[in-house]
């Protein structure tokens, strides 16, 4: 077989396999902001203008400061591929419809610049990006994404206080009035589009469904949820609130199906992942009782984020050696 | 179908390491159907699967190690060497004696004196998608098999002998595993999913549990294994699954060394430009860059993939989605594996146990980066031989049961 003689030359060479399953990263981040837009029309039709102002805004311009960073850090730009428009939205669901919006241009050119790139971008985080982001606005601007200030304009047929604060300011008897259904399906101030938990919790599902994200993280989160206010609300069920109440309200739901499953800063491992659920939440309620801030969710998660490789750490054993060693 | 025998033959005979497997040959020289071809110190290398002159021989490197390769012009008229002749009552023979001549003849059989296999496994499952060979051969060759089985069970010393099929073959693995009234074998019927097929994972598909050193073995090799014992005729012919780019497949009766051209003419089907070649299935397969390649023993496939549907994978970041090591089917890390090997830290490869990647790929089938996993893990694994090789010259492979590279080795 001379060389001359090797018909059919310039095949493609491959190692395998040889095919995929066709998911792909850009594919996942669409299904989230797919998983995300029953929510949009929800925020939209309550809070009109001002949540598409939000919205637009925070999209706009966490693409704009992904590109930007790309192009300075002279990395191949990706804007396309969903990531950044994904935070930004995300970043548009937790800020209260009043916010400014320079306010959201910072939160966001944070997120991306600190929260992801400077951890080496896609892949490299080990915090969720929208939450580093949303905590230097917390830190520095604390009283705008304040949901209860920022849902003052707004004329609802519910009240404008954020369930979270009355619990901490007034005690478990002042929410015991509230309709938990109501709460459930949105009645309640809070982020733009987090707040409409009844879809939040649809989206999340379709995530599951669809094979984009596991059960265990979203699942252990609402397990440690439950299991640890019931253990306060049944020490003193006067002074805390029912574990129901905790599920319901404020930013659990888009927490723990949205924010704590971010890939990139959550375990990959399956124990560790339902062990990360758990203590995401187990913090949250820790957070909302033990300390000034109710904003428990967010914290607790970032906290889980610092945890998160140890516990990736806890594997499984190899069944082919456990064979043979056996 | 059986394919036509080639003008051209190739024999490729593996290097090993130390540059061993150089055959004592020269162009000109005649050889015959089924006639050992051995090194210029008698050692067997392979057996000549045609009749014909010998016209060239060179080196040719394959994705996976280097080979002599053995041109021979083939002869229409196809005659067996008269060295082939069968062993006369084979069956009640020592079965040491009988392993170490099978061994001896080139037949990969893994039994030892020291640790006897605890079970006989006759793995009809596919070794990769879109093969269907081994349950062709089970249904064709059922009462070969049957006296194999029996053979297995005498020298292996093992009383559990377990047919594995899918559902489907029910009716033909009952009719191997019993002989007049006597039952040799159970039947285990298994779902034919990837990759349960695979001799590293079918013990741990079985129903029955706690096997721990089983002997696997395929139809077709047990049925060459007992025909090179009755008959003296080695191994010469290969069954292999012709995929084509619509996945429409055929399945082939092929002479060893016939180049893949003439299969892909025979089966009609036509590769351009960009296109890929793959020898074996879509799982495992090795991609060829051109079909001048002969078909060797451990070819199942042949597949062309059409330049549209050729998947890309690459090396964009790991985003730590898990979904690789959800799949595995050895619970290991893929992620982390082709991590440390994309960073050139292949101890911490072995730290996270990379030898027990059977590279069944299924991590990089479902990986959501599309990373080349298990291109790294590969690489890594070489990158480890070498290390170890250069550190200590004392670790010497254990040659029982290697096999040659003209036989069906699995
Ligand atoms: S190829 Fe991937 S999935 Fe298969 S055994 Fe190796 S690491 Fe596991
Ligand atoms: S599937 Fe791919 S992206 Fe996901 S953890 Fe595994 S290697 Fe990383």
């Amino acid at each position: 077989m001379p060389s001359s003689e090797i018909k059919y030359r310039n095949l493609v060479i491959s190692s395998a396999p040889h095919i995929h399953e066709g998911r792909s990263y850009s594919g996942a981040m669409y299904t989230f902001i797919i998983a995300l837009l029953p929510a949009v029309i929800f925020a939209i039709s309550r809070y009109g203008m001002d949540a598409a102002r939000v919205i637009a805004v925070s999209i706009a311009s966490a693409m704009a400061s992904e590109y930007i960073i790309q192009k300075l850090f002279r990395k191949p730009v990706a804007i396309n591929d969903g990531n950044a428009l994904l935070m930004g939205l995300l970043m548009a669901f937790i800020l209260p419809p009043s916010v400014p919006w320079w306010l959201i241009v910072v939160g966001c050119f944070f997120s991306i610049l600190v929260g992801k790139q400077i951890f080496g971008g896609r892949g490299g985080n080990t915090f969720h990006p929208v939450l580093l982001g949303w905590v230097t606005l917390r830190f520095s601007w604390a009283d705008y994404i304040n949901y209860s200030y920022g849902a003052i304009n707004y004329t609802l047929n519910f009240s404008v206080e954020y369930p979270l604060h009355v619990l901490k300011k007034s005690g478990a008897a002042a929410v015991s009035g509230l309709n938990y259904l109501d709460l459930f399906l949105g009645n309640q101030v809070g982020g733009t589009g987090a707040s409409a938990v009844l879809l939040i919790l649809i989206g999340g599902l379709f995530l599951i469904a669809r094979g984009v994200i596991s059960w265990r993280i979203p699942f252990s989160y609402l397990a440690g949820v439950a299991a640890t206010a019931s253990v306060f609300w049944l020490a003193d069920s006067a002074k805390y609130a029912d574990p129901l109440f905790h599920i319901v309200v404020g930013n659990v739901m888009i927490g723990a199906f949205f924010f704590a499953t971010d890939y990139s800063s959550s375990p990959a491992n399956k124990t560790a992942m339902l062990i990360f659920g758990f203590g995401c939440g187990l913090f949250t309620v820790l957070f909302r009782i033990l300390s000034n801030n109710p904003n428990g969710v967010f914290f607790a998660i970032l906290f889980m984020n610092i945890l998160f490789p140890l516990l990736d750490k806890i594997r499984p054993a190899v069944p082919g050696k456990v064979m043979k060693e056996a | 179908m059986d394919v036509s025998l080639p003008k051209q033959s190739v024999l490729l005979i593996k290097k090993s390491a130390n540059g061993e497997g150089m055959p004592a040959l020269s162009s000109g020289e005649s050889i015959k159907t089924g006639g050992k071809i051995s090194d210029a110190e008698g050692k067997l290398l392979a057996y000549s699967p045609v009749t014909g002159t010998v016209a060239e021989i060179y080196n040719l490197p394959r994705v996976d190690g280097d080979f002599t390769a053995v041109d021979v012009n083939t002869s229409e008229n196809d005659v067996w060497d008269e060295n082939c002749r069968g062993i006369d009552n084979y069956f009640d023979r020592e079965p040491g004696a009988l392993v170490s001549l099978l061994c001896d003849s080139g037949f990969a059989l893994d039994i030892r004196k020291d640790e006897r296999p605890d079970a006989v496994i006759l793995n009809c499952l596919e070794s990769d998608l879109l093969v269907s060979i081994n349950r062709n051969v089970l249904a064709e060759y059922g009462d070969t098999i049957r006296r194999g089985l029996r053979l297995l069970k005498r020298i292996s010393g093992s009383d559990i002998v377990i047919i594995a099929v899918p559902g489907d073959l029910r009716d033909f693995a009952e009719k191997v595993a019993v002989d007049g009234s006597e039952r040799i074998a159970v039947v285990d019927l298994l779902k034919p999913l990837y990759p349960f097929g695979m001799k590293e994972i079918i013990p741990r598909a079985l129903s029955r549990k706690g096997i721990r050193r089983p002997l696997v073995i395929t139809p077709e090799y047990l049925n060459s294994i007992i025909v090179f014992l009755e008959h003296g005729s080695p191994p010469v012919h290969k069954f292999i699954t012709l995929i084509d780019r619509n996945n429409v497949r055929i399945n082939m009766k092929v002479r060893i060394g016939t180049p893949i051209s003439h299969i892909l003419r025979e089966g009609n089907i036509k590769i351009s430009e960009l296109d890929k070649l793959v020898l074996g299935g879509t799982m495992r397969g090795k991609s060829s860059f051109h079909a001048e390649f002969p078909v060797t023993a451990d070819i199942d496939a042949i597949m062309v993939q059409d330049r549209d549907a050729v998947v890309t994978l690459g090396n964009e970041a790991c985003v730590n989605c898990g979904k690789c090591i959800g799949v595995c089917p050895n619970k290991l890390q893929p992620h982390l594996l082709a991590r440390y090997s994309e960073f050139s830290l292949f101890e911490r490869c072995r730290d996270y146990d990379i030898d027990y990647c059977i590279e069944c790929g299924l991590c990089a089938y479902v990986c959501t980066s599309r990373r080349a996993l298990v291109h790294y893990i590969v690489f890594a694994k070489k990158e480890l031989a070498k290390m170890a090789k250069e550190g200590d010259h004392a670790i010497e492979s254990d040659n029982i049961g290697e096999g040659l590279a003209c036989h069906p080795v699995k």
